[in-house]
């Protein structure tokens, strides 16, 4: 008993590698992805020529740069079979002007290699999710210290150069069926509000980044975004929405975000809500 | 006395004129073959039919097709080149007497079997297994039966391809000369020459110049690796 539920074990894991190994890879890549493709020529004069066969070029497939020759080419896909396609490489010899006149064949003696290529759907997705509750107040320093910054007592009693804290919120990025390194852009709202010293991942945050950041080389399945600002930096926050949207998330193989998890979106976001910003105490 | 004579005369009449060609011989070739016959008078008595033929042992030098050699007509299959008399006798015993009358013409029967080997067809090779060439070997003359041997040149020593065929009853062999592939591109080129030309009586290809073929190349494919992603 003890060794069929070992047995078991095995099989139910060399399935998942086997899933694992089939995906988005070469002969199951997933629509959208790019994939390399290689054989040794002979040491014979030569030409290497690329085919797919059971789709239309540009249409179901593209091959990277125009170029269809040579021991290495990079194909995209781009629309899923319901048949497999053959990709095919053919070596055909070039038969010198003696040879010719000798009698070798016009054909050129070619080679066929051939594989067969399932081209899925792309379940590479990458995709936002909250760490911390959607809707929750601001961080504030508990009690707040009433600061003399001018060291004459004119700062006290005001929140002028009071530190109310540091407001944070994580986001926890996901990647699901990356193939090798991932990567993505994204940008951060705030709702127009006047967000103090606002900082991502510790780096500050500003205007320059309006049309997105792009973070890559990301070779974990998650990573965690840190937001920070000064609360009430502004001498009194409103309440806001901070957005973290990803955008042009891409693996190594080029392979475009599916967006095929169900329940999860490229945007996350948090309901921050304005902490008082309350004056130091005064007395008469 | 005086009818006998007449039948007799009659009878030789009538041989001279259905053999006044054949008498002056005839020319054949080895595997040709031809019928020889008589209309034999038919007067009273017992008649007998005898062919002979001179030159040659029956069933070496020459074979009888049909017909029989006790008969009127008889087909002669001329299986040797050489200088043969044929020669008929009719023997006509009536009143006691056996009256005979014989006929015959040389028959020179020459040798001209050939046999010919054609040249192939460059082509590809594989990645495995044999190329199979063939060349077509055809005879003409001669006897039905006939044999060869065949050797190539040119693949190498250890290489080289040989053996003996046997042909019966036809003019035309396809002799397929299987060339192991060799799965690095590499050519072989190499031709097939005949020997030992014969038919089944021994008699010898009357022509060598047309025994051996032009080059042919067995042209290796690439060693293309396996596609990898």
């Amino acid at each position: 008993m003890k060794t069929l539920r070992k047995l078991l074990i095995v099989i139910v894991g060399v399935f998942v590698s086997v899933q694992v190994f089939a995906q988005n890879s070469g002969t199951n890549p997933f629509v959208g992805s790019t994939h390399d493709y290689h054989v040794d020529k002979s040491t014979l004069t030569s030409d290497l020529t690329w085919t797919v066969t059971g789709g239309t070029q540009d249409v179901d497939y593209e091959f990277v740069g125009d170029v269809n020759t040579g021991e290495d080419i990079k194909i995209k896909w781009l629309t899923a079979s319901a048949t497999p396609y053959t990709l095919q490489v053919s070596e055909v010899r070039k038969f010198t002007a003696t040879e010719i006149a000798g009698g070798a064949p016009a054909s050129g003696c070619p080679t066929i290699r051939q594989i067969s290529v399932t081209v899925e759907a792309n379940t590479f997705d990458v995709y936002a999710d909250l760490v911390t509750a959607a809707h929750d107040c601001a961080f504030v320093n508990s009690p707040v210290v009433d600061n003399d910054t001018a060291g004459d007592g004119s700062n006290l009693g005001d929140n002028s150069d009071d530190d109310f804290g540091t407001t944070t919120r994580e986001y926890l990025i996901t990647a699901v069926d990356a193939i090798g390194d991932w990567s993505y852009t994204y940008t951060l709202t705030h709702g127009g509000e006047n967000v103090g010293d606002l900082k991502v991942n510790g780096v500050v945050y500003d205007a320059s980044f309006a049309s997105g950041k792009t973070i890559t080389g990301i070779n974990t399945p998650t990573q965690t975004i840190t937001v920070t600002y000064k609360t009430n930096l502004n001498r009194q926050d409103q309440d806001f929405d901070l957005v973290f949207t990803v955008t042009g998330a891409t693996d190594s193989l080029g392979t475009s975000d599916g967006d095929a998890t169900a329940g999860k979106t490229d945007d996350a976001t948090y309901k921050v809500y304005a902490v008082p910003a309350t004056t130091g105490i005064t007395t008469d | 006395m005086k009818r006998t004579l007449l039948r007799f005369t009659g009878l030789m009449l009538l041989l001279l004129v259905s053999y006044s060609g054949f008498s002056q011989g005839h020319n054949k070739n080895v595997g040709d073959q031809h019928v020889y016959s008589v209309t034999p008078d038919a007067g009273p008595g017992t008649n007998t039919y005898t062919w002979t033929v001179t030159g040659g042992a029956e069933n070496d030098a020459w074979k009888v097709m049909s017909g029989s050699l006790a008969s009127a007509s008889v087909t002669i299959l001329w299986l040797k080149p050489g200088s043969y008399t044929v020669e008929f006798t009719q023997d006509q015993l009536h009143g006691g007497v056996t009256c005979s009358t014989t006929q015959s013409g040389t028959v020179t029967v020459a040798n001209n079997f050939d046999a010919t080997i054609a040249d192939a067809t460059s082509i590809c090779g594989g990645t495995t297994g044999n190329t199979n060439f063939t060349f077509v070997v055809s005879k003409t003359g001669g006897n039905a039966d006939w044999s060869f041997h065949y050797t190539t040149s040119g693949l190498g020593a250890g290489d080289e391809i040989s053996g003996d065929v046997n042909v019966t009853g036809t003019d035309t062999y396809n002799l397929v000369i299987p060339v192991p592939n060799v799965i690095d591109g590499t050519d072989k080129t190499f031709n097939v020459e005949l020997s030992s030309i014969k038919d089944s009586s021994n008699n010898l290809d009357t022509d060598n110049t047309n025994d051996e073929t032009a080059a042919v190349t067995l042209y290796g494919v690439p060693a293309t690796g396996t596609i990898t992603w």
